[in-house]
């Protein structure tokens, strides 16, 4: 009797489909897996595609050193066993690839670790501790963050530099104190590590703080009463529960690290110390451009393997982290000495945060360089024309419509990509948390924190290519905004993947029973309740993207923005107007994240992923 | 998996419909282009400039330069045709070549950049770009600057710190290779084609000889080969490169050693003189140097091979190669040299003791752009894992 | 009238069966209470009805249309399906006003604004929460929060109310108003309740049938009483009641028709039900609630008290016996000395036989043989 209404198979699964699509989180989740794929496979495809064969060039010089006959095209290995395998020399496979890796490898763990324990005892500190200026030590430690990482090192230089180093330029500890720090302190691995440390500590800080402060304090308290001392409880109850954190940022670091450019060049390439990301801008600059491809996919596979490490790791040890919330009174621990302490890091956070801030602002006023007794604000207020001694320069910054035209190029560009990204970060938030534990959730949770993995070298110059084949785009604006929006995107969706997991299925449930439409439900009901965290999920892409530079430089005039406009200045040395915009940049982005916060909440930290 | 080897597909299959439209049906008649170089090479000034403004409107002449100073708008004052520059470093500038002109698309009409290998072997050999030579210029120009076309020479050379009193500190060229020149900043070869093509042009026999001439009078005996390297002009690249302390910038070099303490030394381009205070700073070859002084590289002009506006794009080599067109944009100051003989250094820099070209040509290495294609490979990848090394 | 059906309904994740070919009828009008230990499936089934969650098997229907079918791949949204849902944490949003949270549901419905006002109004009233109208859920107690919650649940006058423990999170004194209030609500609305609990006495207490339960499978679904009075097997049996039924392990030595021999706790009894029953000659339980064990100096049996547990209405006696605990419970206050003799009986037509796998066999009546 059943007969009559059992359907045929292709209705049934016709049927099924439209339930599955009816559902908007699964409609989410397929339609951004194929977006991104489109946009990071292919991306990752020519990359393995260029590392598998000879360009141009590449052929050329192959050729002649190996007595071949290849054609620009060509399908070799000769890129992988070149660059690694000792093909032309060991000392050429040595110099550019494995000291390099190890190198990289080393910054890397001692970065992790510096941004691990410095951000780790900030965060300890802030919540567990009686600590002063708790307030002023937890705004201002984000600023390392926030500011491009290069501008860090820059101080680093200007602080530690001495007569006994390099052209013995005398740093400001040199001129204040006599002191002159060893050359390995100011060029090399060491200062690299530090200063990539230090810029990483905000994450670390915003990580493990975050869990802190979530963690129920009965579970110290619960040792408390069994007798255990304060040390003991840190190793046996906090740290365990926190581990996941931990190693959470070590490996962001880690592969942030990896990828980083410009720090290593300021500091570390006068130190004779050269790691990845260097070398892979020398083969991306040298005859060899095709083994620049292949450092890109080892450095995209070291991601990966950090990547799934992470997910290895986090996912065992999930169970961990679910924390009541309820730790509302948390008996602060009462530190010996806690003037000086507090004191102490008032004054470190001062140099990391705002030193160079001052110091921009400084030299942005300065007729002669580090003369303080030239100041004037004529490279700010002038609307003639400044002349001097130097290259034509233009009007003064606030008159100069170069630059406040490329700022404004700048601030468009961000705020749409910000716009694009943190709306894509909060629709793949809701798509992944709705289908937690799915396959194709998973996936796009991963494929959506792919782009973290390429280096933004290889991202633009992958783009470029791209963008000839894509007449349309090319040059446009809308490259750009593509280009940034992918690039971007993995803190968005870790973002908002957080903040719509914090958010209980009821929630949304009790507005789909008195059917609420899927669109009022994200306006209404989701996005105002985690409107803080969603927000920081604008704000970072929009910080990230203002201060870049080297996904943009192949990609647009010089002019156009900001960034770009900064290097043609520091080209020419015009050192007050390239001080002025980099504190221009520095001041755009505070006063956002400022006006941001205030208005609604939302801040930096929740962004990249604290509570 | 499969779904991703899907989406690769349809990707690739759209990519390939765009890219097949945009093929060129290949010609062995000449281009609008290459017919407008060779009516503007017998054009004068004045009827180019017609033919330009008439072709161009007031539309943008646009001009990749790996020079910055491109961005100099005196050309635009003197012919009221309006320029748009790019700056891409000197391997974007054939990445953007390959981009643009291989695939058909307009992008740029005038290149300025170094680098005669690549602008040989990649520009000229894939007819990314066309060699133009005014006929007004022809005799003003030495043979070896016409193909391609020099526009003008930068001069990088070794400079030091006098701390306001010492002179004549390097006097022998393999001084820079002793221990107590170690950290002499410069710009990574593997980062400028330009140095990497000065190393590789030492190599050569004549420059073998000249340094070890010097070799012979700086230790007053022969240069013997205990094995390690090739020949002489090997160990002293090796030797300099040890010494070598890279920096990502020649304005920071110029910045850092000018504040910098007595006898720290560079080796950058001398025209950075211009934005720092030099009053420290000594340039070596013009106190004598035995062996060389430094490098003297040249800028080459070429017209895009799809340029819009082959015209305009003539008429802006002419503007360079003229006197006026250098010295507004390019001769100023100190450190650059037309390659048109019959213009003089500027005032400006005579005062700071600067020289003719003539005068650098005999103090400097300059780029043999054919001997340095003759052992391109090799050399360049032996001095490069130096380089990389160090 | 909204009848609601399901048919051979089961869900998995995996390999995990949660719901396991559960049919189920609830009438129109009725309240029906999910019971069951955690993880049982009840809440898991409560909200396939409610179509929060997707059923991997079978059909449900609600007043007569079906709302899901795995044959048919219908699969109706929950917005759709005109219910009201109360969630065991409420779900209040935390960023509306108590007034928005109740008129939210009527503004998605489009109703006129005055007429959301009155409605808002009258919840506010039944619910005796109008002074509250203006604040955030986290300025309210939970049992004000709670009230809010079921206020924005009714205010659409739902056919069909679902609600998901809704008084697990209340203290106890609380537990026991709101129990009351929604009986009567239930009775005023005239709606269908499901009610998912693991409480047994919120089940006995306000549901007109309960549905229990057991690792994904239908126990027993019958009203209040007859569960508590002849519950399926012992699972059931076990899970109703409080204190919890005695359950006394021993041997049936013969059967015959409607009575049985048995032995228990070393002595012989005659077994009678009221209707004939079959139960293997062998292991068997004996199922005896607390009130059937009445303490009196003339009890036929004797054992030691264990301990007293007088709770001043009711006192709970453990009486050692055999080496067996047994419960009794009193009418009134009484203390009896820790080890001292205690006499009992055993009365009442519900003594519940269970054989061997658990299963109930028959109630009657148990006699000692002399």
């Amino acid at each position: 009797m059943n007969d009559r209404q059992t359907l045929s198979r292709p209705e049934k699964v016709f049927n099924k489909l439209i339930a599955y699509l009816t559902k908007p989180s699964n409609v989410i989740v397929i339609s951004f897996l194929i977006i991104l794929t489109s946009c990071i496979v292919y991306p990752l495809y020519s990359v393995y595609s260029a590392a598998m064969s000879v360009g141009q060039m590449d052929s050329m010089m192959y050729n002649s050193l190996f007595g071949l006959h290849l054609k620009k095209g060509d399908m070799t290995f000769l890129n992988f066993s070149m660059l690694m395998l000792g093909k032309y020399s060991r000392e050429y496979s040595t110099s550019f690839f494995w000291k390099p890796l190890w190198n990289s490898i080393r910054m890397s763990t001692y970065s992790s670790i510096i941004a691990l324990l410095v951000g780790g005892i900030i965060a300890w500190l802030i919540t567990r501790t009686d600590i002063k200026y708790k307030k002023y030590i937890s705004s201002v430690f984000v600023f390392p963050y926030i500011m491009p990482s290069w501008t860090l090192a820059l101080v680093w230089k200007n602080v530690f530099a001495n007569s006994k180093v390099g052209t013995g330029i005398t740093g400001m500890l040199e001129s204040l104190t006599g002191i002159c720090v060893p050359s390995w302190f100011v060029y090399g691995i060491f200062p690299c590590s530090v200063v990539m440390g230090i810029h990483y500590a905000p994450f670390a800080y915003i990580l493990i703080g975050g869990i802190l402060r979530n963690m129920d304090a009965n579970l110290e308290e619960a040792a408390t009463i069994l007798k255990a001392d304060r040390w003991r409880i840190i190793r046996k109850v906090t740290l365990p529960i926190v581990l996941p954190a931990l190693i959470s940022t070590v490996l962001l670091v880690f592969s942030s690290t990896m990828a980083s450019y410009a720090v290593p060049v300021f500091v570390g390439s006068p130190g004779d110390f050269y790691v990845m990301s260097t070398m892979l801008r020398s083969l991306y600059s040298s005859s060899y451009s095709g083994q620049s491809y292949v450092m890109t996919l080892v450095l995209v596979l070291i991601g990966i393997g950090m990547l799934a490490l992470n997910q290895a790791v986090i996912g065992k040890r999930k169970s961990f982290t679910t924390v009541t919330g309820k730790s509302g009174q948390v008996s602060f621990v009462r530190l010996k000495g806690n003037k000086l302490i507090s004191l102490v890091i008032v004054i470190v956070l001062f140099f990391m945060a705002i030193f160079p801030i001052i110091s921009f602002a400084l030299e942005s006023l300065c007729e002669v360089q580090g003369d303080y007794s030239t100041l004037t604000l004529k490279y700010w207020l002038s609307r003639e024309e400044i002349g001097g001694i130097h290259v034509a320069v233009g009007k003064g910054i606030l008159f100069n419509s170069t630059i406040l035209g490329a700022l404004w190029g700048s601030i468009k560009l961000s705020a749409v990509v910000s716009l694009v990204v943190g709306t894509a970060g909060f629709l793949i938030g809701y798509g992944v948390s709705k289908n937690r534990g799915s396959k194709l959730a998973t996936l796009l949770s991963n494929v959506a924190f792919f782009p973290y993995l390429i280096p933004s070298m290889a991202f633009g110059s992958i783009f470029l290519a791209v963008s000839t084949k894509l007449l349309f785009l090319r040059g446009t604006f809308l490259l750009l905004v593509i280009v940034a929006s992918i690039k971007y995107l993995p803190f968005a969706s870790r973002s908002g993947a957080s903040a719509m997991m914090q958010l209980s299925g009821e929630i949304e449930e009790a507005a789909i029973i008195v059917g609420a439409p899927w669109h009022i439900r994200m306006t209404k009901i989701l996005f105002p309740i985690q409107k803080a965290s969603f927000i920081s999920g604008y704000l970072l892409p929009f910080v990230s993207c203002i201060r870049e530079l080297s996904l943009f430089i192949l990609l647009t005039s010089s002019g156009t923005l900001i960034t770009t406009l900064l290097s043609y200045f520091d080209e020419r040395n015009v050192v007050q107007m390239s001080n002025g915009i980099n504190l221009l940049i520095i001041l755009v982005v505070l006063i956002v994240n400022f006006t941001i916060n205030k208005l609604t909440g939302a801040s930096i930290d929740k962004g990249i992923g604290g509570n | 998996m499969k779904k991703i080897i899907a989406v690769i597909l349809v990707a690739s299959v759209m990519l390939c419909v765009f890219a097949g439209g945009s093929k060129e049906e290949a010609t062995v008649q000449e281009s609008p282009v290459q017919i407008a170089i060779k009516e503007a090479e017998s054009l004068g000034w004045d009827e180019l400039l017609a033919k330009a403004k008439a072709e161009i409107g007031d539309k943008e002449l646009v001009i990749y330069g790996t020079t910055s100073r491109v961005q100099e708008n005196s050309f635009t004052e003197k012919t009221g045709i309006k320029i748009k520059t790019e700056q891409p470093d000197d391997t974007q500038i054939y990445e953007k070549m390959q981009a643009e002109v291989g695939n058909g698309i307009y992008g740029a009409d005038v290149f300025v950049t170094t680098d005669s290998f690549n602008l040989v072997n990649l520009a000229f050999a894939n007819g990314w770009a066309e060699n133009y030579v005014p006929a007004a210029y022809s005799d003003k120009l030495a043979q070896g600057d016409k193909n391609p076309l020099v526009a003008l020479y930068y001069g990088r050379l070794f400079i030091y710190n006098n701390g306001g009193k010492m002179n004549n500190y390097i006097k022998n060229i393999w001084q820079v290779t002793e221990p107590e020149f170690k950290g002499i900043e410069m710009k990574s070869p593997l980062l400028e084609k330009c140095s990497m093509n000065f190393l590789i042009t030492l190599t050569s026999p004549e420059w073998q000889s000249k340094l070890a001439d010097a070799y012979k009078s700086y230790y007053g005996k022969e240069w013997k080969s205990d094995g390690s390297f090739a020949n002489i002009s090997y160990e002293w690249i090796y030797k300099f490169i040890q010494n070598c302390s890279f920096i990502n910038k020649d304005s920071t070099i110029a910045k850092d050693l000018a504040a910098g303490a007595k006898g720290s030394t560079g080796f950058f381009v001398f025209s950075k003189f211009r934005s720092v205070d030099y009053s420290n700073l000594s340039v070596a070859a013009l106190e004598g140097v035995e062996g060389f002084g430094g490098m003297l590289y040249p800028i080459y002009s070429v017209i895009s091979s799809n340029a819009k506006y082959p015209y305009a794009a003539c008429l802006y080599i002419n503007y360079l190669l003229s006197e006026d067109g250098f010295m507004n944009i390019f001769g100023k100051d100190m450190g650059a040299y037309s390659s048109n003989t019959s213009v003089a250094i500027s005032e400006k820099a005579k005062s700071v003791g600067d020289q003719d070209l003539a005068y650098w040509l005999d103090k400097c290495v300059l780029e043999d752009s054919a001997y340095i294609s003759s052992v391109y490979a090799q050399a360049y990848t032996k001095i490069a894992a130096w380089c990389a090394g160090k | 009238m909204p009848e609601i059906i399901l048919k051979n309904i089961s869900k998995r994740w995996g390999s995990f069966k949660a719901v396991s070919n559960l049919d189920l009828v609830i009438e129109d009008g009725a309240f029906i209470t999910l019971l069951g230990p955690s993880g049982c499936g009840k809440t898991t089934t409560l909200r396939m009805i409610a179509g929060l969650e997707t059923p991997t098997e079978g059909e449900i229907t609600i007043d007569g249309k079906v709302v899901f079918s795995s044959e048919k791949g219908i699969n109706i949204s929950a917005a759709k399906r005109d219910v009201g849902f109360l969630f065991q944490n409420y779900a209040l949003w935390p960023h509306m006003t108590v007034f928005q949270n109740i008129a939210f549901g009527l503004e998605t419905l489009k109703w006129k604004k005055p007429e959301i006002e009155k409605r808002v109004q009258e919840m506010l009233e039944t619910m005796q929460i109008v002074q509250f109208r203006d604040r955030y859920p986290a300025e309210l107690s939970g049992g004000q929060q709670q009230r809010v919650a079921i206020a924005r649940t009714l205010a659409p006058r739902p056919k069909v109310l679902f609600m998901d423990e809704p008084l697990s999170n209340l203290d106890a004194k609380l537990r026991g108003e709101m129990r009351t209030e929604l009986k009567r609500l239930h009775k005023d609305t005239g709606s269908t309740f499901v009610y998912v609990t693991h409480d047994q006495l919120e089940a006995m207490t306000m549901a007109t049938k309960i549905c229990l339960m057991k690792d994904g499978f239908l126990q027993q679904y019958d009203p209040p009483l007859t569960v508590y009075t002849l519950p399926a097997n012992r699972f059931v049996a076990d899970f109703v009641g409080n204190p919890t039924m005695n359950f006394i392990s021993g041997e049936v030595l013969s059967n015959n028709g409607s009575s049985a021999e048995v032995r228990i706790l070393g002595e012989h009894f005659t077994y009678k039900a009221s209707r004939d029953f079959t139960i293997q000659i062998g292991a068997a339980t004996i199922g005896i609630r607390p009130e059937y064990l009445p303490i009196s100096e003339s009890g036929s049996l004797k054992g030691t008290a264990y301990s007293t547990l007088p709770a001043g209405m009711e006192t709970t006696v453990k009486i050692k016996i055999a080496d067996t605990l047994l419960s009794s419970v009193m009418f009134g206050s009484l203390d009896y000395k820790i080890d001292s003799d205690i006499c009992f009986d055993i009365v009442g037509s519900n003594i519940l036989l269970f054989d061997g796998e658990g299963k109930r066999v028959a109630a009657g009546t148990l006699s000692k043989v002399e």
